[in-house]
């Protein structure tokens, strides 16, 4: 006898008319969602996410089929648990389209049978391994919000309701199959390994009730099916459809770079204050968020209690987006944290004020951890400068401590109260004459290195130490280098952050002309800021060079043998610990060449914290904070420092002039001068260096 | 113009009239899409002629999906149906999770009437208590997960909107 089953055993024709029939609800329910999302979506600017076919293809199967993005080794419960629900609803899927396949095509159209022999053992082996990992998966999601609850984790019933049919989807289709095959008792029932010992128990039941009971759980199941697709559109499981499409159309420029508003002179509105105001694929990102909270893991304000919470800010957009397009919002949320539950408060609200708070947009310190976690790729930070330029540039709301930095940077070039003719002061604390760019263009000398200061190096007593350190290290591995001394000006890298994007622009085509002036190889500089700006959105001016971050060229340079370090004149040894910088870590991947310098400092034990590489912490100064107040929650700087003296270090190894300056204060805000101490990476290598050349290290170190 | 441009041309624009005529009258062509699908479903199960089931069943989706694709697309504000389901979300929450662990949940438990009935059956105990400890893991797993639902959606009930917004952020994760 070959293996195989009757489909549909026990369901009469009227059955199947209803059941055929009433497809037309999921369809049509689906349908009107979809429709509704994308009509919400086309209301959005135009953006260019087109082109690189192949890339985005393989980005939306590796990534988000394929469960890249999703499987972290520090998120492997989530991710496991993800793939179980994914891969059993997929395997399930496929199942009842191989049915429905044999059911109503192949055989009523060619006569042919396929379903059955083995394929048809090998069908049960698997849609039963497929049911398996659904309860599995459901299990793990449920264990995992009410037993492991990780604090970023949030339950609404929108959720639970959502697992509850999946479940109960999985469950119906055991109790169905063991039902039937508790009367039928085929000969190979031992293939469906799950609900054969079930009918086993069901075969001492009359074949009657057997009969009424899979009648009723068939229709359930159906009916089960129905609902949970109509509901699809409408609930957190839109991210089905929403995810994907979100991955397959991902930005694919450097994650750094933040776009320009085009046409400055021209535009009759800044920024974000309406949904209109963002781009179609912003809309998306929005509809794309599938709750999971891993943008909440390494963020500094949510860490230390403050008002922004990103994925509430993404979904208050959402929620505010679902209302202006009519549609049904599924989720029923909790009351006191959820933005899930502010869902259907209206569309007639403000974006900025009643959906999004002005206190939630200047809280960010665009570090990037949020974007560098999602998983589906959505981009928080250019939606909140997005909104700042408007509270900047339109309404001019904002905080008071920017007023001083805007007023700097508008007639110093620089957000401190320096004049620009102080800019190269720094250089008569190096023992050595320090080359001018101007000087050296003028003498028709070539220049190899361009090191761009920047504004804290240049003006912070505390950062022209590292700017010393740098030239010394320079100067000591015989690099031709020049700064551009008095001609230099702000990147505009803080004014872009905050939204100030008028002054940015300014700023940043003074610094692309004074650049384009003069001829050399390449840019180092001790900022990840400038690095960032110039790297990755001076292109968009005209402005395109080759840059490097000084921790890059320093680890070079003693790779190469270019520079050697002297165990005898090491400033620190012992265990260092070095904190990743989120504009040059996160935003442009440079994790391994800092670590690589500090290695290779005599007598030091680079020792790593909790939150390192792409999980690092913000140090809190970031997208403009440094020159804003910290009024709420804990202080983002002094929690790092702490997470750094919890390493067992002495020494926190910083690699830019923003962080050095936060975590000066965060180490003295905790206590700990006396202890424990900043030093950025081209300070210990500069300490270390076994020179070749008589220097002035005393003035170097004086600091001032 | 060659005759391969004329030819083009007249494709695109009768491409043009169909897609405006499909976009005018997606409602109308919808439900009749629905309706031959209905009839065709008819005639393929009570009338024995299964080869027409899979394209009765295509027109049925297709009309589900014009459906909704245009009343989706219609002014939201004309729209009462979502208000009228949002505000009893909570009772179609409550109701659909019950009526979808309820025939499971019966079926599960009636496991318990197979253990011991119709006599001269050659069954093992082993396979029997195999058997009832999953029924029993899914039956306890139904219940769970239900229970959970129907609590929360009921807590969730009695909240009002506006209470979420008053509520500042508590900062639960602090590091402090």
């Amino acid at each position: 006898m070959i293996p195989t089953r009757e489909i549909l055993w026990n369901i009469g024709s009227i059955s199947r008319i209803a059941l055929l029939t009433l497809m037309v609800l999921p369809f049509a329910f689906i349908a009107f969602g979809l429709a509704k999302r994308v009509s919400i979506w086309l209301r959005g600017q135009p953006e260019d996410r087109f082109g690189d076919w192949a890339v985005r293809l393989r980005g939306a199967l590796q990534k988000s089929i394929f469960h890249g993005r999703i499987i972290r080794r520090n998120k492997l419960y989530a991710g496991i648990m993800h793939a179980c629900l994914f891969g059993g609803f997929i395997i399930l899927f496929i199942g009842t389209l191989i049915v429905a396949t044999e059911d109503d095509i192949t055989v009523p159209l060619f006569g042919w049978s396929f379903y059955n022999g083995n394929f048809y053992l090998g069908y049960k082996l698997m849609v039963n391994l497929g049911g398996v990992m659904l309860i599995a998966g459901v299990v793990m999601a449920f264990l995992r919000r009410f037993v492991i609850r990780p604090i970023y984790q949030e339950t609404a019933a929108d959720d639970l309701i959502l697992l509850t049919m999946l479940l109960v989807l999985s469950v119906q289709g055991f109790v169905v199959q063991a039902l039937r095959l508790g009367v039928e008792k085929d000969a190979w029932g031992a293939w469906s390994w799950v609900s054969y010992p079930m009918s086993i128990v069901y075969q001492g039941m009359s074949e009657s009730t057997l009969r009424d009971l899979h009648w009723i759980n068939w229709w359930g199941h159906f009916l089960t099916t129905f609902v949970f697709l109509g509901y699809l559109a409408y609930s957190k499981m839109v991210h089905v459809f929403t995810s994907l499409t979100n991955v397959f159309f991902r930005r694919l420029r450097p994650m750094g770079e933040l776009a320009s508003i085009p046409d400055l002179e021209e535009a009759e509105s800044f920024g974000i204050a309406h949904l209109e105001d963002f781009s179609w694929a912003q809309l998306m990102n929005v509809d794309a968020c599938m709750h999971c909270g891993r943008c909440l893991e390494y963020c500094p304000t949510f860490n230390t209690g403050k008002d922004l919470r990103p994925r509430d800010l993404i979904l208050e957009i959402a929620g505010f987006a679902a209302d202006n397009g009519g549609i049904f919002s599924g989720e029923v949320g909790e009351g006191e944290n959820s933005a899930r539950f502010r869902w259907g408060a209206g569309p007639d609200r403000d974006l900025i004020g009643d959906v999004v708070t002005p206190a939630e947009l200047w809280d960010c310190t665009t570090c990037g951890a949020c974007m560098e976690h999602c998983p589906v790729y959505i981009e928080h930070v250019p939606m909140i400068v997005g909104m700042r330029r408007n509270l900047v540039l339109e309404q001019g709301e904002f905080p008071d401590e920017l007023v001083t930095m805007f007023n700097n940077l508008e007639r110093l070039n620089s957000p401190y109260q320096f004049p620009q003719n102080q800019r190269d002061d720094w250089t008569r604390k190096v023992g050595a004459p320090v080359p001018i760019m101007a000087e050296k263009a003028a003498a028709g000398e070539e220049v190899e290195v361009l090191f761009f200061v920047g504004c804290l190096g240049s003006f912070d007593s505390r950062s022209q130490q590292t700017t010393i350190a740098l030239t010394r290290i320079l100067q000591e591995a015989g690099i031709n280098f020049a700064i551009l001394g008095k001609e230099e000006t702000c990147t505009g890298d803080p004014a872009k952050r905050v939204g100030n994007e008028y002054l940015a622009q300014m700023l940043a085509m003074q610094t692309v002309e004074t650049l384009n002036q003069y001829s050399f190889k390449k840019i180092v500089t001790a900022c990840p800021h400038c690095f960032n700006a110039i790297a990755n959105e001076y292109p968009q001016i005209g402005g395109h060079y080759e840059v490097v971050h000084h921790s890059q060229l320093i680890n070079q340079l003693i790779d190469e043998g270019h520079i050697q370090l002297d165990p005898d004149s090491a400033i620190a040894t012992g265990k260092v610990t070095y904190h990743d910088p989120c504009y040059i870590g996160r935003y442009n991947g440079v994790y391994d060449e800092p670590r690589g310098v500090v290695n290779a400092l005599p007598g030091v034990e680079l020792v790593e914290m909790g939150r390192n590489r792409n999980k690092s912490f913000c140090c809190g100064g970031g997208g403009g904070r440094m020159f804003m107040e910290e009024t709420s929650g804990t202080r983002i700087n002094q929690a790092r420092v702490n997470e750094a003296i919890d390493t067992g270090a002495e020494v926190l190894c910083a690699a830019c002039p923003f962080c050095m300056t936060m975590f000066e204060d965060g180490i003295r805000g905790v206590g700990a001068e006396e202890t424990f101490a900043v030093k950025d990476l081209a300070e210990l290598v500069a300490g270390s260096l076994r020179t070749k050349q008589p220097t002035n290290s005393a003035t170097a170190d004086d600091g001032e | 113009m060659s005759t391969v441009e004329d030819a083009q041309a007249t494709a695109a624009s009768r491409l043009d009239a169909v897609r405006s005529f499909v976009g005018q009258h997606l409602r109308v062509l919808s439900i009749a899409a629905f309706a031959l699908g209905f009839a065709g479903l008819l005639i393929s199960e009570l009338g024995d002629v299964h080869q027409l089931r899979v394209f009765a069943a295509g027109l049925i989706s297709l009309g589900g999906v014009g459906i909704g694709i245009d009343t989706g697309l219609a002014d939201p504000r004309t729209l009462r149906v979502p208000d009228w389901m949002r505000s009893r979300a909570a009772v179609i929450g409550v109701v659909s999770t019950v009526a979808a662990i309820a025939p499971a949940v019966v079926a599960l438990v009636a496991m318990v009437g197979g253990i011991n009935g119709a006599d001269g059956l050659d069954r093992s105990d082993v396979a029997i208590a195999l058997g009832l400890l999953i029924g029993f893991l899914m039956l306890i797993a139904t219940l769970m997960t239900g229970g959970l639902t129907v609590l929360r959606i009921v807590r969730a009930a009695g909240e009002s909107p506006a209470d979420g917004r008053e509520h500042a952020p508590n900062g639960e994760g602090a590091d402090a």
